[in-house]
């Protein structure tokens, strides 16, 4: 009995030693986290198809105040080249001494003139959706020239290069922007085949970059087509209804005046069912108020106002028809929703259409589409004018 | 080692109630979006989950209803009363073979998933081996404590799937969800069956409702039960789908585990919450590991009454432990859980058919026994 009881403490102390242990600890410190991946082209220094890519390891030391010790850089950038993402990223932990972990990663910028060529991008994309430890809500971007570049930036307010690069993608509210694009909705667009934009980034100065605008990438081979800048994503914006609050510069009788879009939002209706010539319709909707004006107008005045408005309408229906213009006529590629239309309200349609929407027959590129706009001044700001009614009425 | 009593192992209809959607709501739940998907299109989904559902619910409530003829009778007794003994300890050693596969089935799968995002360096056989010990100290305790344990985890399961699907709110884009009823006859009829096999389980209830001291009300209690699996089912395919799109739904590979993934608590205060979802699955999958080992112990020991349960379980576990290990490689997890499905349905289906006919032909004539 007491034999027993002995035994028995004896097994409980042997067994304490497990409960302390666990087969997958890995120390903080000896953690690598990446918070940001850049992929180039590594062509000129090897073989066709490598790649090179850099790893900006956070630095927790580095992110310390200044008042508790620490300084220096909050980052380290690793590169390494070779022809599996997963495989160089492998070769960086050996130089880093740490074992990375990708679960804090926050970004994946790709140099353009890779994602240029025919089914790469979906192949980089790959890796980051397959592997475990990575979430879909990576955001995605594509860099003008050299992607490593992008994560040498250093910002001011920020010590991370790619947290501010992140957040870049994520904040503005600006209609010459789009929402981040996460690698889960490529997964979306690429086996869905619907062309889709990318936001494209550039540096700037040593401590700033530039959201130069958004790629357009095809959806069958994921290749980049052109780039929308400045109004013409604006223009994408109005047709999908989606990221229109923001400003508008016009024209009211030669004096220049800047609207602030407050809301609107748009509607795509299909005027026919002819597969060879589908007649889209859009619809905008815009609220807007009165930010800037340098002319002499009453705009209590219900001419007046309407006059305004009708500039706005035209404003936009001028930035839609150059964007549907660009896209449709010049890069043949369906990134204004107008397939997903199709697809959602004509799906017999669809099916018919699908496999040559923007690629192959191109029925997309056949298509008209007409713009209608109807603007609404709602508030005219704070004053009604700075100078004299020039009219003297 | 001193076992703990509640009273006389006796329980309520609403312990069957609980028991019920603790019971089917396990590895299916985290899979099944994506076999659905495949079949069909946009969110038309949903039909399938309701009538594989609504089939549940309505063997459910067929199985409840003859079982609670019999009242504080056991499985054997009434099926010998209704076919004769021999064939009634076939179906009862069927019925516990079914409840091994199940718990092996659990333990391979959940071993998998933890050692994929969980654990990656520990070797599986450990993970497998001590969530099985767990199940074993679960099981060889009281009947009655595995009850209190399903009331305890069910809320705390649905609660936080419901946090889940309320925090995937943001992530939704409508356009996902359309077009509406676009799928044609064939995606109906599969989607339909893949949804009723992850509904599993069902075959408790034969041999649990003897343990329900008044089951009169018990058969619409676990029908009612069953629906909230089914209605849990289907908010969760509409949030996949309407998160992810048809078809990235139909390409990964455990859709919920990735919604928990994607899901982050705005403030950026919490950026991996899957950690936590993964807590309360692996709860919701002990729960149903550990009846359906209980069940085939159950069944073992009617058959063989003399023999004393804790060597029925220690004869049981290595059995289990090495089915659990046969599978190697995904595919055959998956194969595996097929069968199990279909296992589960035949034996349940068949068995509630042949004993409802035999009851109809024979009456209830010893029930008052």
């Amino acid at each position: 009995m007491g034999n027993n009881r002995i035994c028995l403490i004896f097994l409980f102390v042997c067994l304490c030693m497990f409960l302390a242990g666990c087969w997958d600890a890995i120390d903080l410190e000896d953690r690598g986290f990446i918070a940001g991946v850049a992929v180039d082209s590594a062509e000129e220094q090897g073989a066709k198809g490598t790649f090179e890519l850099t790893n900006q390891f956070v630095v927790p030391a580095g992110l310390s105040n200044e008042s508790s010790g620490g300084g220096g850089k909050a980052y380290r950038n690793l590169s390494q080249t070779g022809e599996s993402l997963y495989e160089i990223n492998a070769d960086i932990s050996r130089q880093a001494n740490r074992t990375t972990t990708t679960e804090h990663l926050q970004i994946v910028i790709i140099a353009k003139d890779l994602v240029e060529r025919s089914g790469v991008f979906m192949d980089l994309i790959d890796v980051f959706l397959r592997q475990q430890a990575m979430r879909r809500g990576i955001v995605v971007a594509i860099a003008s020239e050299n992607a490593k570049e992008l994560f040498e930036v250093e910002p001011e307010h920020e010590k991370v290069p790619s947290k501010y690069l992140s957040e870049l993608l994520e904040n503005p509210v600006n209609p010459e922007t789009v929402k981040p694009l996460q690698v889960g909705k490529i997964q979306e667009a690429l086996l869905n085949r619907n062309s889709f934009t990318v936001p494209q980034l550039s540096v700037l100065t040593n401590t700033s970059a530039n959201y130069e605008g958004v790629a357009v990438l095809k959806g069958d081979t994921s290749q980049l087509v052109g780039t929308l800048t400045g109004e013409e994503v604006k223009g994408m914006n109005f047709i999908t209804g989606e990221e229109i609050e923001g400003s508008m510069k016009a024209e009211v009788d030669g004096k220049m005046a800047t609207f602030s879009i407050l809301e609107g939002g748009s509607t795509i209706t299909l005027k026919n069912k002819d597969k060879n010539n589908l007649q889209f319709q859009v619809d905008i909707e815009v609220d807007a108020q009165l930010a800037e004006y340098l002319g002499d107008k009453d705009i209590y005045k219900k001419k007046h106002l309407q006059e305004f408005e009708k500039v706005m309408e035209e404003k936009i229906k001028n930035i839609a028809e150059n964007t549907v213009k660009k896209v449709k006529d010049e890069f043949q590629t369906d990134v204004l929703t107008f397939g997903n239309h199709v697809r959602m309200h004509h799906y017999e349609l669809w099916q018919e259409v699908k496999n040559d929407w923007d690629f192959g027959e191109n029925y997309f590129a056949d298509s008209d589409v007409t713009i209608q706009v109807n603007a609404d001044l709602r508030e005219p700001g704070n004053i009604i004018q700075v100078k004299k009614d020039g009219e003297g009425e | 080692m001193s076992t703990f009593k509640y009273g006389d192992e006796k329980i309520t209809d609403r312990d069957i109630m609980v028991a019920i959607p603790s019971m089917a709501i396990a590895i299916g739940i985290i899979v099944f979006p994506r076999y659905l998907a495949e079949k069909t299109t946009a969110s038309d989904g949903w039909v399938a989950v309701i009538l594989g559902g609504t089939l549940a619910v309505l063997i459910t409530w067929a199985v409840a209803k003859l079982a609670a003829n019999f009242p504080n009778q056991s499985f054997l007794s009434y099926s010998s009363y209704l076919v004769s003994k021999p064939v009634a300890v076939v179906m009862t050693l069927l019925f516990s073979f079914q409840g091994i596969l199940l718990t092996a089935f659990e333990l391979a799968a959940i071993s998998d998933i933890s050692h994929q995002y969980l654990f990656d360096r520990t070797p599986i056989e450990m993970v497998s081996l001590t969530f099985l010990l767990v199940v074993v100290y679960a099981v060889s305790g009281s009947r009655a404590g595995l009850f209190r344990l399903n009331m305890m985890f069910l809320p705390i399961i649905l609660i936080t799937t419901g946090l889940l699907v309320f925090l995937s709110i943001g992530y939704i884009e409508k356009d996902n969800l359309l077009p509406v009823f676009k799928t044609d006859f064939r995606g109906y009829a599969q989607g339909t069956l893949d949804s009723a096999l992850s509904y599993t389980g069902i075959g408790i209830l034969f041999f649990y409702i003897s343990l329900v001291r008044h089951p009169k009300k018990t058969s619409g209690m676990a029908a009612f039960g069953m629906s909230w699996a089914v209605i849990l089912y289907t908010i969760i395919y509409l949030t996949c789908i309407a998160v992810f799109g048809e078809q990235s739904t139909a390409n990964i590979r455990f859709p919920l585990i990735e919604l928990a993934k994607s899901v982050e608590v705005p403030g950026g205060f919490l950026e991996r919450l899957e950690s936590v979802f993964f807590v309360i699955w692996i709860m919701a999958i002990f729960n149903t590991t550990a009846m359906a080992f209980d069940v085939a112990v159950m069944a073992i020991n009617s058959v063989f009454p003399k023999v004393k349960k804790l060597n029925i379980i220690f004869t049981l576990s290595p059995i289990v432990f090495f089915i659990s290990m046969i599978p190697q490689k995904y595919m055959e997890i998956g194969k595996l859980g097929d069968w199990v499905g279909y296992y589960g349905w035949g034996m349940t289906g068949t068995t509630a058919i042949v004993l409802w006919v035999m009851y109809k032909v024979k009456g209830a004539k010893q029930s008052g026994k």
